[in-house]
């Protein structure tokens, strides 16, 4: 994946979705995610600068999906997961899709925009490395 | 076999502060790096750390409270030293804002010593300092118990073999502060406004086991980060063999090189004195023209207030054939040392031999004000230095005509130079006319003559003297009566 372009979490998540996964599968696997987000940012920038980078892209991703207003977003440190998930479990798996994609690539933007594509790139390389291969691993057609 | 410790100097990657600091960084000090917001701290320290980390030789940024780490990673990256691809490899930034937040000294230093263990540092950095102290203001006791944390931090920092930075704002330089005494090297960031100009200043105010250099350096923050201008007394010179011992060089106008015994010996430094349109900056650019045509390159530091009405057409053709550098120095915020800095960088790029200064009036208008107190001694310095390269120089200065007093220059930088060329108006015939003499060339005979020149299409045309005139420095010769 080279950095200038977008990383294919749409395509990935829709296919699952696609292939028959529910929404409480991909609401975990979109929550797996954000937790990898989380160990590779936190530490670096604290919990707090983590977390507000995970509400900003819930606010910016409930532009196209109104629902994730009601998302709660928990305190100020920390990245409310289990309402993410709850809130995802409760769309079709298509919506449910559609919204982890968004939410993705709005904390991807968001992040690039900030600090530049080569050192998002340095800082969060590896999670989106374990998330498409993971993806790969579970794809039942692979 | 000596037994005493040899003590490792680090290149800092910080152009010019190795050599204020007395020639790098001892290995496994620990170092406090203070002043106010905005004085360059974090960007000083990071790119010592981008210089120094490694893969094997990894550095640890702890960020405490204050800039958020996000903003810090935003910002730095615009400088060039700045390589994202070493985060994570070289370089680890670690937050520990949720253990500062506590208060607990104790908790801080844990976080610390778990992380120093995890990570391995041979560099870490604690930024900002300022942060942990405030946070344990609060739990009563805190000077003492900051003490304990700044011993206990040096000692396992020490035994841990890793260089160590504190980066603290707010210091009072007076205050007995616990941290002074701890650490081994004390970096001091100051900022000095003077009417609209700034200028940054650091001190090293103490360097345990080397001498580093006393006083206030300049440095400048740019897009390649900071650059310190250590003083023109420390400048590493290297001198070349430009010319033979003996040479003379040209000046271009024939009967002045013969008025100065075959022209300037090599390696001296001439100051051209005159008034507003006598023709300095004319003999200047023939000074270099001349190098041109023997083949030798030349360097000129402009101080023109009006750059678009450049020079003459021949420095132009030299600077853009690559003949002669430009130092062209029109700013208000430039410390000597720098412009020194600046000239010495092009002289050993073109390996000039020729250096022309124009003006030296120019020349103070362009260092901040806060320098011009010491205008003639930094001065004094900077001709020193130049000269010790090897190259020729050729200052021009602004001279009012006083027709009472005879002057050689302003600010008695006469005795800066080796040469003195002294050009005048006089009132002849209802005309303005010009005469020049070589008031002083060191060491050497040279012509005593007051000779009547004029300027053309092709530079300075030295002509005979007026000996039928008397009177001739007061402006208003009169014939000789028999």
């Amino acid at each position: 994946m080279s950095q200038a372009e977008l990383p294919p979490f749409k395509s990935v998540l829709m296919r699952r979705a696609s292939e028959g996964a529910t929404a409480d599968q991909l609401a975990a696997m979109i929550a797996d995610v954000w937790l990898e987000i989380h160990y590779a940012l936190s530490p670096i920038i604290g919990q707090r600068g983590a977390a507000a980078l995970y509400k900003r892209s819930l606010h910016l991703g409930s532009s196209s999906h109104a629902w994730m207003q009601s998302v709660s977003v928990g305190a100020a440190s920390e990245m409310d997961l289990g309402a993410l998930r709850q809130g995802l479990s409760g769309r079709a798996p298509a919506e449910a899709a559609a919204a982890g994609a968004t939410l993705l690539h709005s904390f991807h933007d968001l992040v690039g925009s900030l600090i530049g594509p080569s050192l998002s790139a340095q800082l969060l390389g590896p999670v989106w490395v374990n998330f498409f291969s993971g993806s790969a691993a579970q794809d039942p057609s692979a | 076999m000596t037994t005493k410790v040899t003590i490792n100097r680090l290149a800092t990657g910080v152009p010019g502060l190795d050599d204020v600091l007395g020639g790098g960084l001892p290995e496994f000090s620990f170092n406090l790096i203070a002043g106010q917001p905005g004085s360059g701290k974090t960007t000083l320290a990071h790119q010592m750390m981008f210089a120094l980390a490694t893969p094997e030789r990894p550095a640890l940024y702890l960020t405490v409270l204050g800039e958020p780490p996000l903003k810090m990673l935003r910002y730095q990256q615009q400088f060039d030293f700045f390589k994202p691809g070493e985060v994570n490899r070289s370089v680890h930034f670690v937050n520990l804002a949720d253990e500062t937040l506590t208060g607990d000294l104790d908790k801080v230093l844990e976080r610390i010593v778990a992380e120093v263990e995890a990570r391995n540092p041979a560099y870490l950095f604690v930024d900002s300092f300022r942060s942990v102290m405030l946070s344990n203001e609060g739990s009563g006791n805190s000077h003492n118990n900051l003490q304990r944390f700044v011993q206990q931090l040096g000692m396992l920092m020490t035994s841990w073999q890793a260089t160590t930075f504190l980066i603290g704002e707010y210091f009072v330089e007076t205050d007995a502060n616990p941290v002074f005494t701890v650490a081994d090297g004390l970096i001091w960031m100051r900022q000095s406004v003077q009417r609209n100009s700034m200028v940054r200043k650091m001190e090293i105010m103490k360097m345990r086991g080397q001498a580093s250099l006393a006083g206030l350096h300049t440095f400048r923050i740019g897009k390649a980060g900071i650059e310190v201008f250590p003083p023109a007394s420390l400048v590493a010179l290297q001198r070349h063999a430009l010319h033979a011992p003996g040479t003379r060089l040209k000046l271009g106008v024939p009967r002045l090189d013969e008025m100065l015994g075959g022209g300037l010996p090599a390696g001296y430094s001439l100051l051209v004195a005159g008034p507003s349109g006598s023709g300095k900056s004319v003999l200047a650019a023939s000074f270099l023209a001349e190098g041109g045509r023997a083949g030798e390159t030349g360097v000129i530091a402009a101080f023109e207030q009006q750059p678009d009405r450049r020079r003459n057409s021949v420095v132009d053709d030299l600077i853009k054939a690559g003949r002669v550098g430009l130092v062209d120095a029109r700013r208000t915020d430039l410390s000597i040392d720098e412009i020194l800095q600046q000239m010495l960088a092009e002289i050993r790029r073109l390996k000039a031999s020729r250096l022309v200064i124009d003006s030296l009036s120019g020349f103070e208008l362009a260092v901040a004000p806060t320098f011009r107190d010491d205008f003639r001694e930094e001065l004094a310095r900077l001709v020193a230095a130049l000269v010790a390269t090897g190259v020729t120089v050729l200052m021009t200065s602004e001279l009012e005509d006083r027709y009472t007093d005879l002057r050689f220059s302003p600010y008695g930088t006469a005795f800066l130079t080796d040469a003195i060329i002294v050009q005048r108006y006089i009132e002849l015939d209802s005309r303005l006319r010009r005469v020049m003499a070589v008031v002083k060339l060191r060491a050497s005979s040279h012509s005593n003559e007051l000779r009547e020149y004029t300027i053309d299409g092709h530079g300075l045309q030295v002509g005979e003297m007026l000996v039928q005139q008397e009177g001739l420095l007061g402006g208003r010769p009169t014939g000789k009566r028999h």
